[in-house]
């Protein structure tokens, strides 16, 4: 039940970037292509379920005056750490996502969830929330590219090859709407998506289905 | 627990976190350090290929051939190597690595060029250029490096090495002016030093460098 609960808010009703508008800087910033926004998603996912662990098993050590200092330490850790072993064991996966978990070391969602969950939970639940949340901020985060691409460029999953391996890469049309591929087009791309999510809440709530959350 | 000690608490608890973390990231590091070395000398040795295609060659000097002193300013000169390709003793072509500043930092760069200086393949070896952005000029994702092929310095064509928005002939990238501009400013300025060499007729007998 209290595992149920976590997904459903975090990947939807409490979603990280369509609800609670978080972590927005690097979602405006990397989606205009589909690739780069799942790269920067599992990146992402990966990160703050590990920061949750962590914050969730030093919780009793952690007062008041010193828990934003060491949530930047942990984070900054992880993120270098992970960040290494891609490196060195993945190069090729590196090579597409690396530059994106360098970006994450400033994502405002990963000390969202360990200030406002972590810390007063046991690390299972921590653990959990972690991946429900980075699950959604995934879904998000690619909701965008593909609307952001597909306007932008008439094109899905182009270069998907950078993130998985293989060596095709795949030339831009060169058609499409450019204002999607430009910084404004990622706030109304990112509206779109919220827009979107809302409505279909909004109608879930009308029509009450199965049972109802909250 | 008074005030006092809650402090010192706090600060020996963060101590501690803080010397875990440099542990964590060391180790992590002191694990992974030799799978990186030979990383990345894999990809630069893939890089080099590239900016080389259509050369033969069997070696590439370890060691900078020399460059004139009085070519160029000191720090131009500080920032290119230029490496000798050999194929069976016979100099073939030159290898450019230069530095230029774009964005966000250094972007290291390769050049290979032909025995009259003109250009076979540029690609960058290393850049923190904003990714989605400022990435085009990896040549994994856009052409746009590709550009370079062909072009000379020579001929007095120094004028028209800029974007095409400075009134040049490589193409601008909106929203990615810095980066571009670095690029074409690096290749451009490693080449023109090249030709300001007075080593460069020498070149062909293979004089190397006393170091680095």
């Amino acid at each position: 039940m209290m595992t149920r609960d976590l997904w459903r808010r975090g990947v939807w009703s409490e979603n990280p970037a369509t609800v609670q508008l978080l972590g927005l800087c690097p979602l405006l910033a990397v989606t205009t292509k589909t690739t780069y926004a799942i790269g920067l998603g599992i990146a992402t996912l990966i990160i703050v379920t590990l920061s949750n662990i962590v914050v969730a098993s030093l919780r009793r050590f952690l007062s008041a005056a010193i828990r934003i200092p060491a949530y930047v330490l942990i984070i900054a850790s992880l993120v270098t750490s992970i960040e290494t072993i891609m490196a060195a064991f993945f190069p090729s996966l590196y090579a597409g996502l690396g530059i994106f978990v360098a970006l994450i070391v400033t994502n405002c969602l990963i000390v969202a969830r360990a200030e406002a969950f972590a810390r007063h939970n046991t690390v299972s639940a921590a653990a959990i929330d972690g991946l429900a949340t980075g699950t959604g901020f995934l879904l998000a985060i690619v909701a965008v590219g593909m609307l952001r691409e597909a306007v932008g460029s008439l094109t899905l999953f182009a270069d998907f090859a950078l993130l998985f391996g293989g060596d095709g890469t795949t030339a831009l049309s060169g058609g499409g709407l450019r204002l999607a591929l430009l910084p404004p087009g990622a706030f109304l791309a990112l509206a779109a998506v919220i827009v979107a999510t809302r409505w279909l809440s909004a109608r879930q709530q009308r029509h009450p289905t199965t049972e109802r959350g909250e | 627990m008074s005030n006092r000690d809650q402090r010192w608490h706090g600060a020996l608890t963060l101590t501690l976190l803080a010397a875990g973390c440099a542990a964590l990231v060391a180790g992590v590091y002191s694990v992974a350090e030799p799978r990186l070395a030979d990383n990345l000398e894999k990809e630069r040795m893939a890089r080099y290929a590239a900016v080389l295609r259509g050369t033969r060659y069997d070696t590439i000097a370890k060691q900078a051939l020399r460059i004139d002193d009085d070519a160029g300013t000191d720090s131009a000169r500080a920032a290119v190597r230029v490496y000798g390709v050999f194929d069976r003793g016979e100099l073939t072509a030159m290898l450019i690595e230069t530095t230029s500043v774009g964005y966000a930092g250094a972007i290291d760069l390769v050049v290979g060029v032909d025995r009259e200086l003109s250009v076979l393949g540029v690609r960058v070896l290393r850049h923190r250029e904003t990714p989605g952005i400022g990435d085009f000029i990896d040549a994994q994702r856009t052409d746009w490096i590709r550009q370079f092929e062909q072009q000379s310095i020579d001929t007095g064509a120094y004028q028209t090495w800029r974007l095409t928005s400075d009134g040049g002939r490589f193409d601008a990238v909106s929203g990615a002016t810095v980066t571009a501009r670095a690029v074409v400013r690096g290749v451009r300025d490693a080449l023109t030093l090249l030709a300001q060499s007075a080593a460069r007729p020498t070149l062909s007998t293979a004089e190397r460098a006393d170091d680095d």
